[in-house]
């Protein structure tokens, strides 16, 4: 939004008052001669002596000028300030019992201004800064996978979506690490979130969460966020396909659809690969029990879920049902391939992906990014190695963002020119990786690069 | 007087241009106290007379109170310090603890702002007013932006005040106490302007009954009189209709703000009950006390009748009802039955609680229905936790 600078004023002169009150005094077809005799009477002053300010540079670099003879008010400059002020308002006050006992009342709504909340709500804290979690419970679900009950440290409630995750910032052997975890807790007032953990052999931040974290732990967090969750036009029934621990935000989306929502059918498909690999088994049973008419659920155990698997139950589910996919990297590819060929239409199938890949083995360099906002244009610097997203912040952009790892999308901007490297980009859908979108967040520049944002 | 029959005799047009002016003489005659109306004269005259509040320009209210300064620091009253330290430990940030993402659609009947029943549109339809399905869902929009639009002005008033009462109050942990209170009312200011700003997209003009209490409260000198004003009438109002709008609206984002501004106000009413029960009590002569009770009356009285929403009925209904039949349209409405019943239920407790509701007056509360009330908990007794679970209760019975 541009603002007028309004034009600077010379200091209202007797003169001017005088020309103001005379004019008001006389009909209204004189009062051009006598401003313009005002005028002329206040240059030839103003070349005589001290007498009147003479027209001047603002610092802006603008003329300042006489104020126009309508604009000036006699009762300002005639009578001391308090006087003048219950002058005013007893003309305002007049007006309005005029105006009301002729049938005028003041208009009931007040006009609202350019709104000061714009752009809070519509660009996330522009900075990446996290904010605490206190660890509630802990609870061992498996012989390897366990819950952490959540709270904020200040206070304030996670409000999140079913289907969505947590990025945790934790500390380990030195060097921080961020991971993403869903909570896995139904999404409904009064329920306590949690995530569940499983631990990975290798795995650095799963083990240091099964092996450290305990009761009041103090964790870092960036979101709730994720794009994994039942959309508007979901449809009445939603068919959940997990393996694993891909079973958390599954459960979080069937227990909250079931429990919020009067109407809509779940079907969970869970492999797992063992009797004691199976998370959530009371909870899932449980649920089943209570609600046999709208949740059905098939849990397999011993060999990956595959695409075969699938296509032998993708008969039994109506065919606007949408799909939710989440687990390990094959079976996902497995199921999506098997869901196409039976028809489903991809807008109906939602992946959630976790897996990071390996180590960077790109060399960078210092790259030249430019970001088009509509018609303007912002240029930063970006240091070998450093993401778009954090030199773009560093460099004071409000560029959008949520997880700030490649899991949400919020931070998508359009690729306009150049190369960047991605070492994750799995939740961007084939048609925007095709339209030239490239995650901020994961993304660092090979070459200049220009990036559009939406103004 | 009976203004009615005089209105009567005036064709329709003149009979609502005078209609202003003679319920503003029906408020004022109706003060028995004349130390009350000596009070809220003046008030009444810039609100309902002049409509100070609404001429368009920012509104100047000479304040005449005095300010206490105590260099020795005494711990002075320790229920209040510790009410300010349960104050500094309830903060909350408004970004960060409401979900502002939330795409708040008035016409979705999922997230109703208001029941269907809010408003009572057979009346209306006695009256010849027949509205579609859209135009009723319209309107309720029209009557919670109206409605939170009164609260976002009654939260300036309660800013000023709140600042003005933390100079003038002579405990000196009251005044620690007072300037969370100051910082609360700002995030309510805040909140409610935001919400109306951003998700309803419209703001009304202050409503002239609410304007001449805060006139009233801002230009009375007396420290005792402005908590007595904000603390415990104003604020009373306020958990009355923020109590009415948490257990009745559907709109998930404007029910957790309401749900953390409520906690708040609780406080407020427990600051008020505390500094003025004793003061009241034991350094009023009885004279000034029973000047205090009539004004806690009439105001009282002022807030139950006069809330009347007409700035939604110059938009909307201006042409075809007349401002009699506006006023049984909305004498008439379950929403407005309701709020009265939440706010007497906070207010008159503390009242007794302060010392203001002796047998002198009882009488007076009964003929106009308010007895009832005289039992329940007044504010020390309630938490914040206490007054919501109370709230949640209630809703069941409300729907």
């Amino acid at each position: 939004m541009f603002l007028r600078m309004a034009t600077p004023r010379l200091p209202v002169s007797r003169l001017d008052v005088a020309a103001r009150l005379l004019a008001g005094a006389l009909p209204r077809s004189v009062t051009p001669m006598i401003d313009r005799v005002r005028l002329d009477a206040r240059a030839m002053l103003s070349s005589l002596g001290p007498g009147l300010p003479p027209v001047v540079k603002s610092r802006a670099g603008q003329t300042a000028r006489p104020t126009p003879l309508e604009e000036i008010d006699p009762i300002d400059h005639l009578l001391p300030r308090r006087v003048a002020a219950a002058v005013h308002q007893l003309g305002r006050d007049l007006g309005m019992l005029g105006g009301m006992l002729s049938g005028r009342t003041p208009p009931p709504t007040i006009e609202r201004g350019p709104s000061a909340y714009a752009s809070v709500d519509q660009t996330p804290a522009g900075s990446l800064a996290s904010r605490r979690v206190r660890v509630t419970f802990v609870r061992d679900e498996t012989p390897d996978a366990r819950s952490f009950g959540l709270a904020f440290d200040d206070g304030s409630p996670i409000a999140f979506e079913a289907g969505q995750f947590l990025s945790f910032e934790l500390s380990v052997e030195g060097k921080l690490e961020r991971r993403a975890y869903s909570l896995a807790s139904a999404a409904l007032p009064g329920v306590e979130p949690f995530i569940t953990v499983k631990r990975v052999p290798g795995g650095k931040v799963s083990n240091a969460f099964l092996d450290g974290v305990e009761v009041d732990a103090r964790i870092r967090v960036l979101g709730p966020s994720g794009l994994f969750v039942v959309p508007d036009d979901a449809g009445d029934t939603l068919v959940l396909i997990g393996g694993g621990s891909g079973i958390t935000p599954l459960a979080s989306i069937a227990e909250t659809c079931l429990r919020g929502d009067q109407e809509r059918r779940v079907v969970l498909v869970y492999g797992s690969r063992s009797d004691a690999d199976v998370i959530f088994r009371a909870r899932l049973e449980s649920l089943a029990a209570e609600f046999p008419e709208r949740f059905r659920l098939e849990l397999t155990v011993g060999p990956r879920l595959d695409g075969d698997t699938l296509r032998a139950r993708l008969g039994d589910f109506p065919r606007a049902a949408t799909y939710f996919l989440c687990g390990p990297g094959p079976m996902m590819d497995a199921c999506r391939e098997a869901l196409i060929e039976a028809k489903v239409s991809p807008a109906r199938i939602l992946e959630e992906r976790f897996s990071r890949r390996g180590a960077l083995d790109v060399t960078f360099e210092d790259q030249p990014v430019v970001v088009k906002a509509g018609a303007r244009e912002h240029r930063y610097q970006c240091r070998a190695g450093q993401t778009l997203l954090e030199a773009g912040l560093a460099a004071g952009l409000s560029l959008p963002f949520s997880c700030a790892m490649g899991g949400c999308a919020a931070c998508k901007l359009e690729l306009v020119s150049g190369q960047v490297h991605a070492d994750e980009s799995s939740c961007l859908s084939a048609q925007e990786r095709a339209a030239g979108f490239v995650l901020t967040c994961v993304s660092r520049p090979l070459t200049p690069v220009t990036l559009k944002l939406d103004a | 007087m009976n203004t009615s029959k005089i209105l009567q005799l005036l064709p329709p047009k003149a009979r609502d241009a005078v209609d202003p002016y003679f319920e503003a003489f029906e408020v004022l005659s109706s003060v028995r106290d004349p130390r009350v109306l000596r009070s809220l004269a003046p008030s009444g005259v810039r609100g309902m007379l002049l409509h100070r509040g609404k001429q368009g320009v920012p509104t100047k209210v000479r304040a005449n109170h005095e300010v206490h300064f105590d260099w020795s620091y005494p711990a002075d009253m320790p229920e209040m310090r510790e009410l300010y330290t349960r104050a500094k430990q309830n903060q909350w940030d408004s970004d960060t603890w409401l979900d502002w993402s939330i795409d708040v659609d008035p016409m979705n009947p999922e997230t109703d702002l208001l029941p269907d029943n809010f408003m009572n549109f057979e009346k209306m339809e006695e009256f010849g007013i027949h509205l579609s399905r859209e135009e009723k869902r319209e309107g309720k929009m029209a009557m919670a932006s109206w409605m939170l639009s009164q609260f976002l002005h009654g939260e300036q008033g309660a800013l000023f005040a709140a600042a003005q009462v933390t100079e003038a109050v002579p405990f000196f942990d009251g005044k620690l106490y007072g300037a969370t209170q100051v910082m609360d009312e700002a995030r309510h200011v805040e909140v409610f302007h935001r919400y109306l700003d951003t998700k309803l997209e419209k703001l009304y003009q202050v409503n002239d009954n609410l304007f001449v209490i805060i006139d009233a409260l801002m230009a009375d000198s007396r420290w005792d009189m402005k908590f007595l004003g904000m603390q415990i009438m104003v604020e009373g109002l306020a958990l009355g209709a923020f109590g009415t709008m948490y257990q009745m609206t559907k709109e998930p984002l404007l029910k957790e703000l309401l749900k953390n501004v409520i906690r708040d106000e609780a406080r407020h009413v427990h600051y008020g009950v505390l500094a003025l029960r004793e003061h009241i009590i034991k350094h009023l002569s009885e004279s000034e006390r029973r000047e205090r009770e009539d004004w806690a009356f009439e105001v009282a009285l002022l807030m139950r009748n006069r809330f009347l929403s007409y700035e939604l009925y110059e938009e909307y209904y201006a042409d075809t009802l007349s401002r009699a039949q506006w006023r049984e349209v909305v004498y008439s409405s379950k929403g407005l039955e309701h709020f009265r019943h939440t706010m007497f239920r906070r207010l008159v407790p503390n009242l007794r609680e302060i010392g203001l509701l002796t047998d002198r007056i009882k009488p007076f509360y009964a003929q106009a229905g308010l007895m009832k009330y005289f039992g329940e908990a007044a504010a020390p007794e309630l938490t914040e936790e206490s007054l919501l679970l109370d709230l949640d209760r209630g809703s069941v019975s409300a729907e």
